[in-house]
């Protein structure tokens, strides 16, 4: 007995060394060419292999007839005769007959199958778990069905149906590739397929195409879509997240679902929530926000809530949109052209698509109703819901001629006139429309000169026989008129082409007195054309700017290696302030503009800290706001504000959080909001001021403190006088260039005056109150008589030659180093100017302009000290009186 | 009792039966009187004129400016609002509008009503401004002195209001005419009431402007209400746009729109 026990346990032994042995012989390699192949024939769950999910290996487990193939990464298994059961952890598939399954051997956030229904399925499948005869993919407590009918197509093309829920169903037809993601019960696939979709109480099924990828749930349809109609003619495009997409007349809706529902035969739709439709019928697009919208053929009607409709035409072969918004109610407008922002809607069916028969639509809401037609070649778009509403109609602007210029009588003759003499319609058009005299224009229009730039000629007496002398030195034809009103000499001109230096902006070179022959030109040229500036090199202005400024010619050889770009103002200043090592600095923190260096740089930001300051490639800088409030704003700034408008909002208590609310509300803080607009109202009127256009939120607090400070400033004091008669507006936009005297240091005070008088009872007050006056700066409508500060020409509006009382007050007001700045057209013109009697007058030195001009920027010294005024016809207009000094 | 109110009027009017023809006497001797001072007046002048023999009608010099006077207000109300609000552009605050068309050969300049944030259009009292200056400087260039061969002396003052429906122009011009040794004096001072809608107009484009800058480049249709006045659009490219309002007299108000709302 015991040696039969003996030799048992040596063959179970021996059994198991060769099982093992076997074993060890063996271990295939695993390729994607390669795979293991197992038939398998189990009545009951039996291992088949493993699946991965997470740090743990879940048995895979199969039950039936099949073949296992496992490959590299994955496991694929074929239904053989009858349908096979695959399980692992809580997930269980059923594989019809002559089916395939494909099982990746990692699992990332739920499986992922690829089910190839086989010709032997026929279009059934048979359920051995649960009763209903329909094949499922059963995870957890959530189900997906796949419920009958599966239907073989002859081209070996099937067709299934996916449910999701009770009523909810989606059928593909042909061999598609779905991703089940079995945990969020969540379809999904590519753009290009076909399929009919019924979910909710949809009335029958809708033939979709997907558009772009898509994603299918119990939630509805996320993704972009075709809404097909009888025989496959596209409806419509539907493009959402989470949309219901139905047919229904009356569709029901629960709360914030998002849905879109056709009626039969497409004439009539409803939207409620956030839906983007394209309507193919009557080419428009609408995008719908929290809305309950009904559309009935082209009457778009918005129940509720707000959106936009998109309506679009050809104009001279460019497609404009005309935008329509519904906001809070309101039906707003505006048109694009060129570019329109939103794919049209035909675009889609017909790429070429150019002149589609215009259909007129109609916009509504409960109380306005407006209208976008065609009427003859005129497209316009009307307020219907008014008598005299609105009606704008929209041009073509290629094709304004003569009748949209408007010509009179005595034009059309001119015009006429033109055309009999041989002169091309536009030529006329153009003659006609300025007026211009035949006699006096043909020498000018033979040199090719365009009309418009023999207005300027005409307009400001140049003659031909003036300009001749230029056009013979070879001087370009947009160079001339800047020249000639100059009155610049044209042998100066010729001695620079002689030179072979036919510079652009040469006017401003020759007014600053520079010739081609001086030292510093040629080494500022051979510094530049050795440089990465060298495309400046025939820039006029640049030149006259570096002379202007003082640089060495040295210093711009230093800057040889550096790649800067803006306009050559920027880039005097960068060369002027900043050291090669902080331009490259700069440079390497992707500072690129000179703009920004500047700005940076004045705002004493150093390179390493811009990156701080830079948000979308734009830097956020302003008085008042650092880079935490950049951070604190950042969604303030991702809507689109400006370091000036986050200045504001601090300014007005505004914390982020409100901002953001206020920002849903409203656009513009500083034009909109009722808080701001009584604060700006109670200050301004406290400060004496009126011109409210000038005066931004954060300018406006700038100066009501600096007026308000309790002791005397120890900061230089800067004054502006500005005029209340700016009949065209022009100082309106000047308060952010004041703000820079008061950013480069300056105690800056400014006070609004109608007359003389009023300017020199601010003066006195100024000295009485804060101090002697640094710089002092007066602005108003100007000639070389006086400067206009009233509504009146007459003796109290204006400072002129007469007012002696207003030189002495400026005498006594202003420290005997200071200056004063006018910004005044042609005040410094000519010999005995306004400009030099005050500098005469008053004992102090003058910035005046003589030419009408105004300021484009104020010239700071090493310690940001005001130093000079750039004007904008150039550096040479600025003319600097200084007075007859005494022992 | 009613009766004897007639009874009693009755009595009253018997009573007073001569004082009526002494009236009427009298009315009619200050009707008279005034007759003839009136035409005693009127023959004054002729006579006056007679006696001066002033070689040249100084209704011709007046008609002249009242002729001038409106010429150029037309004129300068179609260049201005052509233009944008500016008779020249070069008063423009920042650099106007300039756009091709008709093939790229032709190009046209106008004045911008907004420009990035700001609101540059022309303001009603820069309207009124510009007139202003324009007819003190071209009316006695108008008039043309020179040709009538007579020399003049005098000052114009030019008062002009750009209100509802209308322009109003008040001129005061008088001038003292010498000729061949002898002066007179016209007379001092002209009205002008000229209908014209610029007011609107320009109250219009700054409605479309403001809500333009409040609303991201949109319009609001229903605040838009323009009585006789409409509105054409000519977008130039995405952020630009040429407005248009105009009237059925034929004048244009035009102006550009460039904004940038980032």
């Amino acid at each position: 007995m015991k040696k039969l026990l003996i030799i048992i346990l040596l063959v179970i032994l021996f059994q198991g060394l060769l099982v093992q042995a076997e074993e060890l012989t063996f271990v295939p390699e695993v390729t994607e060419l390669n795979p293991i192949i197992t038939k398998v024939n189990n009545l009951d769950f039996g291992n088949i292999g493993k699946v991965g999910q997470g740090d743990e290996e879940l048995p895979l487990q199969l039950k039936g007839r099949g073949e296992v193939k496992e490959y590299k990464g994955f496991y694929r298994i074929n239904s053989i005769g009858e349908t096979v059961i695959v399980k692992f952890g809580e997930y269980i598939f059923e594989v019809p007959s002559g089916s395939v399954i494909e099982l990746q051997k990692i699992i990332e956030g739920g499986p992922k199958i690829l089910l190839d229904l086989g010709p032997n399925s026929n279009g059934k499948i048979r359920s051995e778990i649960k009763a209903p005869p329909s094949g499922r993919i059963i995870s957890n407590n959530k189900t997906i069905e796949i419920i009958p009918p599966l239907i073989m197509t002859p081209q070996n093309r099937i067709e299934y149906t996916i449910r999701f829920q009770e009523g909810d169903y989606v059928t593909f037809k042909g061999n598609e590739e779905v991703d089940f993601d079995v945990e969020n019960s969540v379809l999904k696939f590519a753009k290009d397929k076909m399929f009919s979709y019924r979910q909710r109480d949809s009335k029958d099924d809708l033939t979709l195409e997907s558009v772009s990828e898509i994603k299918i749930s119990k939630n509805g349809l996320t993704g972009k879509v075709l809404v097909m109609g009888e025989e496959n003619l596209v409806m419509g495009e539907v493009e959402g997240s989470n949309v219901f997409i139905i047919s229904s007349s009356s569709p029901e809706r629960k709360e914030k679902e998002n849905i879109i529902a056709f009626s039969k035969g497409f004439d009539k739709k409803m939207i409620f929530g956030n839906v983007d439709y394209k309507d193919l019928a009557y080419d428009f697009v609408l995008k719908t926000k929290n809305a309950k919208v009904s559309i009935l053929l082209n009457d778009i009607n918005f129940l509720d809530g707000n959106g936009e409709v998109r309506k679009f035409f050809t104009l001279a072969d460019s497609v404009v949109e005309n935008l329509v918004k519904i906001e809070n109610g309101k039906i707003l407008f505006k048109n694009l052209f060129g570019n329109p922002t939103v794919e049209r809607a035909f675009t889609k069916v017909d790429p070429e698509y150019k002149s589609k028969i215009f259909t007129d639509i109609f916009i509504r809401n409960e109380k306005e109703i407006v209208e976008i037609s065609k009427l003859g070649s005129v497209y316009s778009i009307r307020d219907l819901s008014r008598e005299n509403g609105a009606k704008f109609d929209i041009y073509d602007y290629t094709n304004y001629g003569a009748e949209l210029r408007g010509f009179q009588e005595e034009q059309l003759g001119l015009y006429n006139y033109y055309l009999v003499s041989g002169f091309s319609k536009s030529d006329a058009v153009a003659m006609a429309y300025y007026s211009l005299d035949l006699k006096t224009s043909i020498p000018f229009l033979r040199a090719g000169f365009y009309p418009e730039s023999i207005k300027n000629f005409i307009y400001s007496k140049i003659s031909f026989d003036t300009i001749k002398p230029y056009l013979d030195i070879g001087v370009p034809k947009r160079e001339i008129f800047e020249l000639a009103n100059r009155k610049i000499d044209p042998l100066r001109v010729k001695e620079f082409y002689d030179a072979g230096l036919n510079l652009s902006n040469i006017f401003e070179v020759i007014m600053l007195d520079m010739k081609p022959n001086d030292q510093d030109f040629i080494l500022y040229r051979k510094a530049l054309s050795q440089s990465k500036l060298n495309y400046f090199v025939n820039d006029g202005g640049l030149y006259a700017r570096l002379h202007y400024y003082g640089i060495e010619p040295e210093k711009v050889n230093v800057y040889s290696k550096v790649e800067l770009h803006g306009s050559p103002q920027d880039i005097v200043k960068v060369i002027k302030k900043i050291s090669p090592d902080q331009v490259k600095s700069y440079l390497e923190n992707g500072v690129y503009y000179a703009m920004d260096m500047v700005r940076l740089f004045e705002a004493g930001i150093r390179p390493e800290e811009s990156t701080k300051y830079r948000k979308n490639n734009k830097y956020y800088i302003y008085p008042g706001i650092d880079n935490k409030d950049i951070e604190l704003y950042a969604e303030t700034i991702a809507a689109g504000k400006t370091a000036k408008d986050i200045a504001a909002m601090k300014i007005l208590g505004i914390p982020p959080k409100m901002a953001k609310k206020f920002l849903e509300q409203t656009k513009d803080l500083t034009v909109l909001t009722k808080e701001a607009e009584n604060w700006k109202e109670g200050k301004m009127k406290e400060l004496g001021l009126k011109i409210r256009e000038m005066y931004s939120i954060p300018f406006l607090n700038m100066l009501y403190e600096n007026w308000k400070v309790a002791k005397r400033p120890e900061k230089d004091i800067a004054l502006v006088i500005v005029n209340r008669n700016d009949w065209n507006g022009v100082f309106l936009l000047e308060g952010e260039r004041y703000y820079s005297l008061f950013n480069s240091g300056y105690h800056l005070l400014l006070a609004e005056a109608s007359t003389d008088d009023e300017a020199e009872q601010i003066i006195k007050r100024v000295k009485n109150d804060f101090g002697e006056i640094s710089l002092a700066l007066i602005g108003g409508h100007g000639t070389s008589e006086g400067i206009n500060l009233g509504p009146t020409k007459d003796e109290a509006g204006e400072i002129d030659k007469s007012d002696k009382t207003f030189f002495e007050t400026l005498n006594t007001g202003i420290k005997k180093d200071g200056k004063i700045v006018l910004q005044s057209c042609s005040t410094g013109k000519g010999i005995g100017s306004i400009a030099e009697l005050i500098s005469y007058s008053s004992g102090r030195i003058v910035f005046a302009p003589n030419c009408d001009t105004s300021i484009r920027g104020f010239i700071f010294d090493g310690n940001m000290k005001f130093e000079n005024v750039e004007y904008y016809k150039g550096l040479g207009v600025t003319q600097k009186f200084e007075p007859i000094k005494t022992k | 009792m009613g009766e004897g109110i007639i009874l009693k009027q009755c009595q009253i009017c018997k009573r007073g039966q001569v004082t009526p023809f002494v009236i009427a006497g009298i009315i009619i001797f200050i009707i008279l009187a005034l007759f003839i001072y009136s035409q005693s007046i009127q023959k004054k002048p002729k006579i006056k004129i007679e006696e001066v023999v002033f070689p040249f009608d100084i209704k011709e010099v007046e008609s002249r400016i009242e002729s001038c006077l409106k010429e150029l207000t037309e004129t300068a109300i179609k260049i201005m609002a052509f233009n944008g609000g500016f008779i020249d552009l070069g008063n423009s605050p920042v650099d106007p509008l300039e756009f091709s068309f008709l093939g790229d050969t032709a190009r046209i300049t106008l004045a911008y009503g907004l420009l990035g944030k700001d609101i540059v259009l022309i303001s009603n009292y820069g309207l009124e401004y510009q007139l202003n200056g324009y007819l003190t400087e071209k009316i006695p260039k108008c008039v043309k002195f020179d040709a009538l061969m007579i020399d003049y002396e005098g000052d114009i003052k030019v008062d002009v209001r750009v209100v509802p429906k209308s322009v109003i122009v008040n001129v005061s011009y008088p001038l003292v005419l010498k000729k061949g040794g002898l002066v007179v004096r016209t007379k001092e001072k002209y009205l002008l009431k000229m209908k014209s809608q610029i007011w609107e107009m320009r109250e219009l484009a700054e409605r479309i402007v403001k809500q333009q800058r409040e609303n991201e480049g949109f319009v609001i249709l229903s605040d838009l209400v323009a009585p006789g006045l409409n509105i054409r659009v000519a977008p130039i490219n995405e952020i630009t746009t040429v407005f248009d309002i105009r009237d059925d007299s034929g004048l244009i108000f035009m102006f550009g729109s460039r904004g940038v709302f980032e």
